[in-house]
This record gives structure tokens, C-alpha cells and sequence, in this order.
């Protein structure tokens, strides 16, 4: 008679202190479904964070670039001599400019090193946009094959389809230093600098040149012209963009070119 | 009258409730958080690119002046051209004075560009000689 109520008593105390299967199951599911959720927004949030930096970067890179291309922009002159000033197509710029000579111009020359060559205060500066070809892999591709052929038939040339498939990449800069070979004869050599990519975050850079009261898209040179706008953007000029109009964010500045208003020429 | 264990028993399940109502609570709270930090790193990205928008058109505004393709007087507000279209600028000039020891006759050149909807403000000023063209 009392062994009914002792084993229902333990029953219930089994049943009461642990979890049925589907307790379990549905524990793990909310478990599941919260890491999950949690994950998702912290992948999110990092992805949102990188992309929020790289935009900051991309910002920065064409301030400074704007604000090195002012400047040296702004010391540009034309050297009658030499026959150098600027000169520039729409995605690149050569230019002469002034300079302090480097520091080691300015060493005594002692016994034990070779003389150092005398040094100009003149800089040729050449800043280009780099293009990569925007075909990956071979021509045979059906999609690249189709790409090619729209380009031949709307330029007409198979040379200018396959130039024009050519997108922005990168901004290089290159610094020639004008170097005196002998100071009697004064003969001046260029001493090619290794190009400097200055930026890769930039993929598109165009230049006009302002001639008379016109902005043209190349200058043929070397006299200045009065001045330059310089256009920077993030993303590269769409090769199937028939307009030919860059239609994304773009950072724009106009230069004015100080020695191109009066004497257009410095005395050599 | 309630047996002594069920009290324990609801009151071991409210405490369970009370701890899973403020786990979320927090999470709530930090998400809130974590979303209002990338929102203000959004308008702080946003007002970079604003503000380098407005020095380049200020400083391109005063190229223009001094290549003579603006007038250098003082101009009402008007819209730039595609895409800036939400920028607009105006020039005010102040004539050479001898109070404001602006000797060799310079003139105070001010670009001021605004756009209405960032509610954004750029001044940039440059004393200039006459236009030479």
C-alpha cells in the first residue's frame, strides 16, 4: 500500500528534474538561431567597418593627391632651352617644375668620395593614370569574344576595341631629376626614377587643359597653359559607357598656373 | 494555501526569465550601440567627402576668378554645373582700403560655397591683383 505513492514520487521528482527531448531540441534551436543572428550582425558590422575605412582611405588618397598635384603644379615653368614645360593627354601630365636640389648637392666633396655632379633645381614630373586590360583570360572566352566584337563595331577598328578595353587601375607618379653630366660642357641628362604608385585605391584621373578661354583634353606643349583641372574617382571609367561621361562621385579642382600668365619662360 | 516547493519552483522560473529578459536587453543595448557608433562613422565619411567637395569647388572657384573665367565682383548665390548641381557659390569683394592696410592694390577675394542640403558652409579667401589675361 505504500510502495503506489514512493514510486510516484520518484517518477515525478525524475520528470521534474530533467529536461524532456523536446526542451532540449528547442534549446538548441534558440541557441542556434541567436549565435546565427549574432555571427550575421558581427559579419556585417566588420564588412560595414572595412568598407567604411577603405572609403575613408580612398577619400585621403585624393585629398593628398590633389593637394601634391597643386602644388607642384603651381611651380611648373617652361624652360626655353631645354624645350620643356608641360605637356599632357587626358590621363596623364608631364611637367617641368622648380626644386630645391637634393641635400647630397649641397656636400663639399672630400678626397675619399667621388665628386657629386652638380644638380638643376629642375624637376620633370610626369603623374599617369595605369590601365589594366579588363579582359581576364583569353580571347576564345564566348563573353570576351562577345565584349570585343561590340567594341569593333561601334569604334570600327580592331586596334581601338582592343585599347579601349583597357580600364583605370592605378596613379603612378614619376620624378626625373635633370642632372648636369659635366659641369663644363653643362650637358644635362635625365636620370629616370623608378615610377611610384602613389595610389591604387583611385581608378580614375583625367586631366583638361585650359587654352585660351577652352578647356581642351590634351596639350601638346611645352609652353603652360593658363590652367588645369584635374578630375580624380574611385571607380574606373566603364568601358560600355557610351556616353563617354563619368557618372560616379568625382573629385575635381581647378589649378591655375601661375608662371603661364605673365613671361612664360624663365631666364636658363 | 500553496506548497512550500511550487513557491520554489516559480520563483526559480522567474529568476530563469528575469536573466534571458536581460541577456536580450543587453544585446538590444549593444546592438543599439554598435549600430549608433557606425552610423556616426557613415556621417563622419559622408561630411569628409562633403568638406573636400567644398574646398575643391572654394579653391577651383578662385582659379577661375583669377583666370579670369569669373568676374572678380561680388556675385549673388549660383548653382555650379553637373554634378555639382547641390552646390552653389558666391563671391564677395572688398575693395582696397588703406583701414584695412590692403596696400599694392589687392583685393580681398571671399568664395563662399554652400550646399542647402547638407547645411554645409566653406569660405575661402585670397587677396588678388587685377585679372590678367
Amino acid at each position: 500500500m505504500n510502495t503506489f505513492p514512493a514510486t510516484r514520487l520518484a517518477k515525478r521528482l525524475r520528470f521534474a528534474a530533467a529536461f524532456t527531448i523536446l526542451e532540449v531540441m528547442l534549446a538548441i534551436v534558440i541557441a542556434t538561431g541567436l549565435l546565427a543572428t549574432a555571427m550575421y550582425y558581427y559579419q556585417q558590422a566588420a564588412r560595414f567597418r572595412n568598407n567604411l575605412l577603405e572609403e575613408t582611405e580612398r577619400i585621403g588618397s585624393a585629398r593628398l593627391i590633389l593637394d601634391r598635384l597643386s602644388t607642384e603644379l603651381r611651380c611648373a615653368l617652361y624652360h626655353p632651352v631645354r624645350g620643356t614645360g608641360v605637356r599632357g593627354g587626358s590621363d596623364w601630365i608631364e611637367f617641368l617644375k622648380s626644386s630645391l636640389p637634393s641635400q647630397a648637392s649641397w656636400r663639399l666633396p672630400t678626397g675619399s668620395e667621388p665628386p657629386h655632379y652638380p644638380e638643376t633645381g629642375y624637376r620633370l614630373i610626369r603623374y599617369e593614370l595605369l590601365k589594366k586590360p579588363l579582359l581576364e583570360g583569353s580571347l576564345d572566352k564566348d563573353a570576351n569574344r562577345q565584349l570585343t566584337g561590340q567594341m569593333e563595331r561601334s569604334t570600327g577598328d580592331t586596334n581601338a576595341a582592343s585599347a579601349s578595353l583597357m580600364q583605370g587601375d592605378a596613379i603612378n607618379r614619376v620624378e626625373r631629376r635633370l642632372l648636369s653630366a659635366k659641369a663644363s660642357t653643362n650637358d644635362v641628362v635625365a636620370v629616370r626614377i623608378n615610377p611610384v604608385r602613389i595610389t591604387d585605391r583611385l581608378k580614375y584621373l583625367k586631366f583638361r587643359y585650359l587654352n585660351g578661354g577652352v578647356w581642351v583634353d590634351a596639350w601638346p606643349g611645352p609652353q603652360l597653359p593658363r590652367g588645369v583641372e584635374v578630375s580624380l574617382g574611385i571607380e574606373p571609367m566603364s568601358v560600355t559607357n557610351l556616353l563617354e561621361e563619368y557618372t560616379n562621385h568625382v573629385f575635381r579642382r581647378i589649378i591655375r598656373i601661375p608662371a603661364s600668365a605673365g613671361a612664360n619662360s624663365v631666364t636658363p | 494555501m500553496t506548497p512550500p516547493s511550487c513557491n520554489a519552483k516559480r520563483t526559480t522560473v522567474g529568476a530563469i526569465l528575469f536573466e534571458v529578459v536581460l541577456a536580450l536587453a543587453l544585446f538590444v543595448f549593444a546592438t543599439a550601440v554598435i549600430s549608433g557608433g557606425f552610423s556616426a562613422s557613415l556621417k563622419s565619411v559622408d561630411r569628409m567627402r562633403a568638406e573636400l567637395d567644398a574646398s575643391n569647388l572654394a579653391a577651383s572657384t578662385l582659379a577661375e576668378i583669377a583666370l579670369g573665367l569669373k568676374p572678380m565682383s561680388a556675385s549673388p548665390p549660383t548653382d555650379f554645373e553637373p554634378p555639382f548641381e547641390r552646390w552653389n557659390w558666391e563671391v564677395e569683394v572688398t575693395e582696397p582700403s588703406e583701414d584695412l592696410d590692403m596696400g599694392g592694390g589687392l583685393t580681398l577675394v571671399e568664395v563662399i560655397i554652400r550646399n542647402e542640403t547638407l547645411q554645409r558652409e566653406t569660405r575661402l579667401a585670397r587677396m588678388m591683383r587685377g585679372t590678367t589675361r
